[in-house]
């Protein structure tokens, strides 16, 4: 089934938050663009279109389509809100972060899951609220969220997608000036399908700090986009995923500097098993009007198996002088050295190997997810080596 | 007792003959150091005793306990006390120091069905250990060798042989780019570690490190194979003629 067929059965809803009409037409457009079937190139968009024709439930129709805890209960500073029951001015705000931004002809799964999902979650951080703010995705439904928090809040948010069915979700979060956000993502579920997009706008001397931590599972793909909208505005993202035999990850950054002063900083390190295929894309825009930007993006990868595909291309775009910009990407083998010396103070091959592995993953490896990201890496190198302890 | 009997071994790397029929007997209670020029052999020698796969062993034999070393794989020969210091320690990122210790001193005690060394006497001997190498002890905590300096990384291999207590210790250019304090502070530890069980093998380019660590036996390494053998006053000699000396002589 295409996209244009899913979406005459789709059933009619009034959202207030989307023109469902252009979205509709966005979607047509886009789906035959050059920009997506070059983004899609390592991973067949198809896919993800026909598991929107087998979806159970529009998010519309359930009570907790995410399912959020507010460390120490209820809090004040944190506000929830379906969006269909938002005041008009919030309205106003999520339409616009939404079709400014997350409405594309560059995501057009974004149209599809908000023309499916019918609903969604506007999140209000007004004040610095004592506890992390935690969401899991755990159902297999379409799911928007929009997260505004005001300018010098401190936030910690942990965010997991669980579902193992297909699910797509996409997270819109707004930074207002001096606010500092820690957010500690992981798709870890060998999810038969599943598409995320988080998009992040960062205000003035505003810092977003990411751990994103992912798996491979039968089809994912992780889309991030940061703007850097305010000057010295910053985001460091440190990732690391690890994608087992038969699996497919799927990954694209775009950092874009639109201000002066602005910092980015990327590190991603990933491991292919078996017969995996990963891809890694990570684009750096700087912007005409971004003298002063200092972006770096280095990704390294390790293909453990002859069978491992791996794509990884680093991209820069700058439009102004006066920017510090570094990228760099690898792919390779375990360091024989390294091995050799391991073994030699009585490791095993294998278990000289794993640690290896182990550690080139955890040199990105921290914050609150840490301990159980480390272990999940560690049971499926355990898998990949079975004489592993 | 006998722990080294290395016999008339040859020695290739990538196609090329490093050794030609080096002969070597190393006791219990001895320490040896065999000194020689640049692309002499000491280093494929030390390599070739720990099992490195790049080195190829075309004669010869090497007997160690009694048992024949060549058979043996780079893991079991640790296991049964064999510990190279390496010349250029490799740097592991992400897994710190004690980690990598406490899974080495377990992997061990396992191949040697012992039981594993507890949490907290581990901790105590490493930080034992770090103090008689005059290091601070968040060095425990470092990656393995991140960062270290030259220095560092080779105190880093002496702590670990005062942690690991093998039999027999290759020290490949321990002392190479330490200072006279460091030299003295590892030539301390190496000292700490020797007994009348255990065996040392000290491959160095300098006599300096010999007046702290004094040897039982001297071997002159060339070509591949040892040309000279005496006591410490050899390494005295070569110092001051120098190894032409011994090629006109």
């Amino acid at each position: 089934m295409n996209a244009a067929e899913i979406l005459n059965d789709l059933p009619s809803r009034d959202m207030a938050w989307l023109n469902s009409a252009e979205a509709a037409e966005r979607l047509s457009m886009s789906l035959v663009s050059g920009v997506v079937k070059e983004q899609w190139k390592y991973t067949p968009i198809k896919g993800f279109i026909d598991g929107f024709n087998h979806l159970p439930t529009p998010v519309g129709e359930m009570a907790n389509p995410v399912t959020i805890v507010i460390g120490g209960g209820e809090q004040p500073q944190i506000k929830l809100t379906p969006f269909s029951d938002a005041a008009a001015e919030d309205l106003d705000y999520i339409r616009d972060v939404l079709h400014r931004g997350i409405f594309s002809e560059r995501y057009p799964l974004a149209d599809l899951t908000a023309l499916s999902a019918g609903n969604g979650l506007f999140i209000q951080v007004s004040d610095t609220p004592e506890h992390p703010l935690i969401m899991d995705f755990s159902e297999t439904v379409c799911t928007p969220v929009v997260i505004s928090v005001s300018a010098n809040v401190h936030l910690e948010l942990m965010e997991t997608a669980s579902a193992v069915g297909f699910h797509t979700q996409f997270i819109r979060l707004d930074l207002g000036e001096h606010a500092v956000v820690h957010h500690a993502r992981s798709a870890m579920a060998n999810a038969v399908g599943h598409w995320s997009l988080l998009q992040a706008s960062i205000a003035q001397s505003a810092s977003y700090f990411v751990q994103s931590y992912a798996s491979g599972a039968e089809r994912r793909r992780i889309d991030t986009q940061i703007f850097l909208h305010g000057r010295g505005a910053s985001v460091e993202i440190d990732g690391a995923y690890l994608v087992e035999n038969g699996c497919h990850l799927d990954q694209q950054t775009i950092i874009e500097h639109q201000a002066a002063d602005t910092f980015s900083k990327q590190r991603f390190h990933g491991i292919g098993l078996g017969k995996s295929k990963t891809t890694f894309n990570g684009r750096i825009h700087i912007h005409r009007n971004a003298p002063g930007s200092d972006a770096a993006l280095t990704n390294k990868n390790l293909a453990l198996d002859p069978q491992t595909t791996i794509n990884t291309k680093p991209e820069l775009e700058i439009y102004t002088d006066d920017v510090k910009c570094s990228h760099g990407a690898t792919v390779g083998q375990l360091s024989e050295d390294a091995v050799f010396y391991l073994r030699s103070r009585g490791l095993s091959d294998e278990g000289a190997r794993a640690m290896l592995a182990t550690a080139f993953l955890k040199t990105c490896v921290h914050g609150p997810l840490a301990d159980i990201v480390e272990q999940r890496f560690l049971e499926a190198l355990s898998r990949h080596s079975p004489g592993l302890e | 007792m006998r722990l080294l009997e290395v016999d008339d071994l040859h020695v290739t790397v990538a196609g090329q003959q490093i050794l030609t029929g080096l002969s070597l007997s190393i006791d219990a209670g001895e320490v040896h150091a065999i000194m020689g020029p640049n692309g002499s052999g000491k280093s494929t020698l030390a390599n070739v005793l720990a099992g490195h796969p790049g080195y190829e062993i075309t004669s010869g034999s090497i007997r160690y306990k009694d048992i024949q070393l060549e058979d043996l794989k780079v893991e079991e020969r640790a296991h049964l006390g064999l510990f190279l210091a390496f010349q250029y320690p490799v740097e592991i990122p992400g897994v710190s120091n004690m980690e990598f210790m406490k899974a080495a001193l377990d992997a061990q005690a396992k191949a040697r069905n012992e039981e594993p060394m507890s949490a907290i006497e581990f901790m105590k001997a490493a930080r034992s250990a770090a103090q008689q190498l005059d290091l601070n002890p968040d060095f425990l905590k470092r990656g393995v060798n991140e960062g270290f300096s030259g220095g560092e990384k080779k105190r880093n291999e002496i702590l670990q042989l005062l942690l690991l207590q093998p039999t027999l210790a290759v020290l490949d250019e321990t002392d190479s780019g330490l200072d006279i304090d460091a030299i003295q502070t590892v030539s301390a530890g190496i000292n700490r570690f020797r007994n009348a069980d255990n065996g040392v093998l000290l491959i160095t380019h300098y006599q300096r490190l010999l007046d702290y660590i004094v040897p039982d036996v001297v071997h002159v390494l060339a070509n591949g194979r040892i040309i000279r053998s005496g006591d410490k006053s050899l390494a005295v000699t070569l110092e001051e003629k120098g190894y032409t000396w011994l090629s006109a002589s």
